[in-house]
């Protein structure tokens, strides 16, 4: 949590209210459960993307 | 100021919360999950659930409060005496006997340190508070639930148990179960220090963090804290936390994120000069 500032709160913010919406997310495809998990998985792992991304260019 | 830290060692792991965490892993997951076998249950969903009764239902907070804790009556209580045990004594139910974080800290230090995906870039409590009303007032709000969706009390149990029950193994392979799978992997096994499930995900450590927060503003009660005038900024504490909750203000001084912070009491021990402590203010 290096430099909070208002901008990364907001947007942490927002973000944290789309991963929760993006479970409720519908898929029109039959084989689907329709759940959305695969939606908020992709959330995550763009999460996780930039976190890696990130990570390589802090020391910390 | 910009205050310099050295490049991250591996985390310190204390010998009693490899025990604890371990002893937890042990009443609470498969093979033998000993603690939801005396309530009737075989995993932590059902009875055990400590976190569908947060839910707040269509029917209202009240009616829908008695009708869900009912229901799911052990997970909550765990979740009822770990807040009062919060309230005094810190998050000592995140920090040293969730089975499930547990777990994925465990996990996580196997795992080569490049492969680690830091979470520290986010801060933590608007994106953990954010996640947390959603889950919480979505159906209430006519938004829908999320529930056991990427639920990580629910893959870490099935995968516990995937060896010895094909219907998890079932559960695990289907679209909810990869999604859920993907969540835990990425934010627990993968995550640097294992916890950012924990600490963005998780509706306990949500209410954990509050109490823990407020709470710390009293200060008689028990909490990892820090004296400013003591630390001279060497930043190791910083490293050592594994949910991010500490950080070097700009007159580099060690400032601790109380609702982040899972009183692992790791930051203390690698104190060289003294100045965390966990304790009264």
């Amino acid at each position: 949590m290096a430099g909070p500032d208002a901008l990364r709160r907001a947007l942490c913010g927002a973000a944290g209210v789309l991963l929760g919406l993006l479970p409720l997310a519908r898929c029109p495809g039959g084989a689907c459960l329709s759940c959305g998990g695969c939606a908020a998985a992709a959330a995550v792992a763009g999460l996780a993307g930039l976190g890696s991304w990130m990570r390589r260019r802090r020391t910390v | 100021m910009a205050c310099a830290i050295t490049e991250r060692t591996e985390r310190p792991f204390s010998s009693l919360r490899r025990w604890t965490i371990a002893a937890g892993m042990v009443l609470f997951l498969s093979p033998l999950a000993l603690v939801p076998q005396l309530v009737g249950e075989v995993n932590m969903c059902g009875a055990v659930c400590p976190r569908l009764f947060m839910i707040i239902p269509s029917s209202g907070v009240l009616a829908g409060l008695r009708d869900k804790v009912a229901a799911e009556w052990f997970g909550a209580s765990l979740v009822a005496v770990s807040l009062l045990v919060t309230f005094f004594l810190g998050r000592l139910w995140c920090g040293h006997l969730c089975p499930i974080g547990g777990a994925s800290e465990y996990v996580s230090r196997l795992v080569p340190r490049r492969l680690r995906i830091s979470f520290a870039f986010l801060a933590a409590p608007w994106f953990r508070y954010a996640y947390f009303a959603v889950f919480v007032a979505g159906v209430w709000l006519g938004i829908g639930a999320i529930g056991c969706k990427l639920c990580n009390y629910r893959i870490i149990p099935f995968l516990a148990g995937a060896p010895f029950v094909p219907g998890y193994r079932t559960y695990l392979l289907s679209s909810v179960g990869l999604a859920g799978l993907m969540t835990v992997v990425l934010t627990g096994f993968l995550a640097d220090g294992g916890r950012a499930y924990c600490s963005l995900l998780c509706p306990v450590g949500a209410l954990d963090g509050i109490v823990n927060a407020l709470s710390a503003k009293l200060g008689w009660t028990a909490k990892t804290r820090t004296d400013p005038e003591l630390c001279v900024g060497c930043g190791e504490c910083v490293k050592a936390c594994m949910v991010s909750a500490l950080e070097l203000d700009d007159e580099c001084k060690s400032r601790r994120d109380q609702s982040s912070c899972m009183s692992c009491k790791e930051c203390v021990k690698v104190c060289a000069h003294g100045a965390i402590r966990y304790g009264r203010s």
